[in-house]
């Protein structure tokens, strides 16, 4: 049968028509499924050949009443759930706010590493600036309101990240924006460093 | 490396077929096969892995048969599930994606079924006219238009016109997987491209 117009367009453009994303949630549900059906991909077996799931937990001790002993498959599981669900609430207790920085694992693991390096990069480098806050505040509160300005952007994208379509163009923005603010932290630094220079300079001449 | 491997699936099969771009698609080296191995050792970053390369497409799958965001999730969630617990059974007859697609349409079939979508036999679908055809360059074609279109076709409609027009599939194997002759199938596709070509011209006024 000979392709119609349709037919051909359609092979042509084939990639432009999975536009869609899922959400990141969906890993999320699928790798706490996962973690609860562990027990049956077999981590006992390096080799990799065992066949069938089931089979593979042997009960250590009373072998006659497998289904009731500590280590039977079902003790496992809901122990397995106990311990998910504990910790899940631990961490959401915990972190009340800092849902998006889990999505930014999600999304990305290497770039959320890269972000966190920066993001400890810069306040160290702040801390540094800040120091020098008594001795000169009208520059510092200058300095300050600069990386403050990236920094309500930052935050703003960092919101912006478990809905946005095209997360991996975003999380591109994050970090060029964490970049930027390593940057400037660089030049005030040095700034200041001239500052300093000059001043004893200044006062070695009197 | 040497896991890489040249599968010819069904050639012979295939060979009967007269259109050639079938032929094409039947050739392939499986790039994520030590990726395959290692989900089937249970790790974590594996499992992870494939899904970042293929739910993406996946998800488009089960968007295109569902039509609903939320019951296209679920599926897709359902059949990666599927795919990694029964990870022991593929055995590398077809690429990874190809088996996995295969789950995923199975089960967004069964989630469309709950909603009762009948697929029409022969003896209603005999008169179709090629009368709204493609082949006239009067309807210019865009890929939004097209999209916006196939989301507002019926579901028996639109099911069998995104399996065989995007996701490759021939009627022979729609027949397979929606339980339909292989002559409904293909009616029912003229009679779903026929709806969508009026849907695109009224999307131009």
């Amino acid at each position: 049968m000979k392709k119609d117009r349709l037919e051909r367009f359609i092979r042509d453009n084939r990639e432009a028509f999975d536009a869609s994303e899922p959400s990141p949630e969906v890993w999320a549900r699928l790798e706490a499924q996962l973690v609860i059906s562990a027990p049956t991909v077999g981590q006992n077996h390096p080799d990799g050949a065992n066949d069938s799931g089931p089979t593979l937990i042997q009960p250590l001790h009373n072998p006659g009443s497998g289904s009731f002993g500590l280590f039977s498959r079902y003790w496992k599981v809901a122990a397995s759930v106990v311990l998910v669900v504990g910790l899940a609430g631990w961490w959401l207790l915990r972190q009340p706010a800092s849902n998006t920085d889990a999505v930014l694992a999600r999304v990305d693991p290497q770039a959320a590493q890269t972000a966190f390096r920066y993001a400890s990069l810069i306040e160290t480098k702040r801390d540094e600036i800040k120091q020098f806050e008594q001795t000169d505040p009208q520059l510092f509160r200058e300095f300050s309101t600069e990386i403050e300005e990236l920094n309500r952007d930052y935050q703003r994208l960092k919101t912006e990240l478990p809905q946005t379509p095209n997360q991996e163009e975003l999380l591109r923005a994050m970090i060029q924006n964490l970049q930027t603010q390593v940057d400037i932290l660089n030049r005030q630094l040095n700034i200041i460093n001239k500052v300093k220079q000059a001043k004893q300079d200044h006062e070695s001449t009197i | 490396m040497s896991l890489v491997r040249i599968d010819v699936v069904n050639l012979a099969n295939r060979l009967e077929l007269a259109d050639l771009s079938v032929l094409e698609t039947t050739l392939y080296v499986d790039r994520h096969l030590p990726l395959v191995e290692a989900c089937r050792r249970g790790e974590r970053k594996a499992q992870y892995e494939l899904y970042r390369l293929y739910s993406k497409a996946m998800y488009n799958v089960c968007l295109r048969i569902l039509n609903h965001p939320g019951e296209a999730e679920d599926v897709l969630q359902e059949a990666f599930l599927d795919a990694f617990q029964k990870i022991q059974d593929f055995r590398q007859t077809s690429t990874f994606g190809a088996w996995l697609k295969q789950i995923v349409v199975n089960r967004a079939i069964n989630q469309l079924r709950q909603r009762r979508v009948q697929w029409v036999g022969v003896e209603e679908a005999e008169h179709v006219g090629d009368s709204e055809s493609f082949d006239e360059e009067s309807t210019s074609l865009n890929v939004v238009a097209i999209r916006q279109a196939i989301e507002n076709l019926p579901d028996g409609f639109r099911t069998v016109l995104s399996l065989y027009l995007l996701e490759g599939y021939d009627h022979e194997e729609i027949g397979g997987i929606l339980g339909i002759s292989e002559s409904t199938s293909r009616s029912q596709y003229l009679r779903a491209k026929k709806r969508l070509a009026e849907l695109l011209k009224n999307f131009e006024y």
